[in-house]
């Protein structure tokens, strides 16, 4: 591949209730062994425990990387003003169905106001497992005037078509390849929205395997200028067209 | 080079992204091209709406199964139609295409399977003195599993999926009966297989699988591969263990590493 693999979707730190799980090593060295040159990745204890501490903690972690790593930050609307606690992050992500919280929610619908009125076009990851979450987050994405691209995750069943209707309708919809482990499925994602529009991203360590997601992309009935596409040009191109959140 | 991988739990009909997955030439290639020697189909028919009908598609199919991928079969049964179950048994069980009865959470409310809605059936079951697969896609199903290992002493049973995201609550569950074994399928967590390693003192009970078409299995062995095993656990979830619980004879695979890496093209 001329393309270097770029892994949109990785986290790292514990999952609950198993704690202790320091650090960014495992993820480094599972991206060594497979491949894998540059990851964006998150602390799970942003996900699990403080949005502040865990962002935070992500933001250190990819520091000390030596740019192998870059930041994403968890928009947790539950907290008041978590839209402030994002500074330095490359993708923003939603995490609805784990944290559970409702997409209709007037905290949400303030955090991307803020952020699109600051002029942040940062691509938001959306967790998108049950049907009907990502139309709402389409329609208050419109509503709330935010311009950046959205990669909907842990597509299955209802949810992926879900997802195909909302990339057909507009171009800044994005598929993530986490939850497409079928035989076949990254391939009809592709045949259905454009190789342009399937982005690889592992949920590796803490959520899901790196080898596992990038063996059924490796597998997957692709050209090889579409291959390159989703297991790396588009993360480069979201992440060049987004920058960072100041 | 390896010359076994006994793939333990796969699909048999169509899905929208594999859509030809009820085509033996498909499958065949497919299977192949991961590496997989032996794979036993259940029909997805069967599993959520037409037991009888759906069994029959792949009792055709095994009649017939092409190559270099051996094919076997498991014959989906129903608690709720236990007369047309029982003579389906009667008619394919006595059968080598059979590997035996698989029994699915109820398709229209996803309850588990439990020993107090399959008591008759699993009676009828233990007579073929075949495998039972039961698919344990929580850890409460395989709590359930658990209780009807139990009652089926002296009868092999599979349990398929591991608990799914509740994988370790599933393996603490599974770590007794020394008569259930448990399939790699379910979540992509290669730490999942290093802590059924870990609770159960070794590799001895379980069973490689990919669930495929809902799983690739280049995605189950690249997990293989990333949980780091050594070459004999390796060898006992990918062939050895198998061959014990359908009663086959033993293979033999010099490195089954090999084909993980050529699965991940690599």
């Amino acid at each position: 591949m001329a393309e270097p693999i770029l892994d949109l979707y990785t986290l790292f730190g514990a999952m609950p209730p198993r704690g202790a799980e320091p650090g960014t090593s495992t993820l480094k060295n599972m991206m060594a062994k497979y491949g894998v040159a540059g990851a964006v990745t998150l602390s799970t204890r942003a996900i699990f425990h403080s949005p502040s501490a865990g962002n935070k903690e992500t933001q250190v972690r990819c520091g000390e990387s030596g740019g192998v790593l870059l930041p994403a930050g968890v928009l947790d609307p539950r907290v008041a003003q978590s839209d402030t606690l994002l500074t330095g992050s490359r993708l923003i992500c939603l995490f609805p169905t784990t944290q559970k919280w409702p997409i209709v929610y007037a905290p949400l619908e303030n955090a991307l106001k803020a952020l699109a009125g600051r002029g942040v076009k940062v691509p938001i990851l959306f967790e998108a497992t049950q049907p009907g979450d990502a139309t709402q987050l389409a329609r208050l994405i419109t509503a709330t005037g935010y311009t950046g691209s959205v990669v909907l995750s842990g597509l299955s069943g209802p949810a992926f078509s879900e997802a195909v209707a909302l990339a057909l309708a507009d171009e800044r919809y994005l598929l993530c390849t986490d939850a497409l482990r079928g035989v076949g499925e990254i391939a009809y994602a592709v045949s259905l929205v454009g190789a342009s529009r399937v982005v690889y991203g592992s949920g590796g360590v803490a959520r899901g395997s790196v080898s596992a997601s990038l063996a059924v992309a490796k597998v997957a009935k692709l050209s090889d200028t579409d291959r390159e596409l989703v297991l790396g040009g588009n993360t480069k191109r979201l992440l060049a067209a987004g920058g960072a959140v100041a | 080079m390896a010359e076994e991988i006994i793939d333990v739990h796969c699909g048999w009909g169509p899905t929208p992204a594999a859509p030809t997955w009820n085509q033996t030439e498909t499958v065949q290639s497919t299977l192949a091209a991961r590496g997989i020697t032996m794979a036993c189909l259940s029909s997805l028919l069967a599993r959520r709406y037409d037991p009888i009908g759906g069994n029959e598609t792949v009792a055709d199919t095994l009649a017939n199964p092409g190559s270099p991928v051996q094919l076997r079969g498991w014959l989906v049964v129903q608690p709720a139609q236990h007369e047309e179950s029982s003579a389906q048994m009667r008619r394919h069980l006595y059968s080598d295409n059979f590997v035996g009865a698989a029994l699915y959470p109820n398709p229209a409310t996803g309850e588990p399977v439990a020993l107090e809605y399959s008591r008759e059936l699993l009676i009828l079951i233990r007579r073929y003195s075949k495998a039972l697969l039961i698919e344990t896609p929580t850890a409460e199903a395989m709590w359930h599993a658990v209780e009807i290992a139990g009652f089926m002493q002296g009868v092999k049973i599979v349990a398929s999926g591991m608990g799914g995201e509740e994988w370790r609550a599933a393996i603490d569950f599974a770590v007794k009966p020394s008569n259930l074994f448990l399939d790699i399928a379910g979540s992509l967590v290669p730490e999942k297989i290093r802590y059924a390693i870990q609770a159960m003192s070794g590799a001895r009970k379980l069973l490689f699988s990919s669930t495929a078409p809902g799983c690739d299995p280049a995605a189950n062995l690249a997990m293989m591969d990333e949980a780091g095993l050594s070459s004999d656990e390796r060898e006992k979830i990918l062939f050895a263990n198998a061959n014990r619980v359908f009663g086959w004879g033993t293979g033999s695979v010099d490195s089954p590493a090999d084909v993980t890496l050529s699965a991940m093209g690599r």
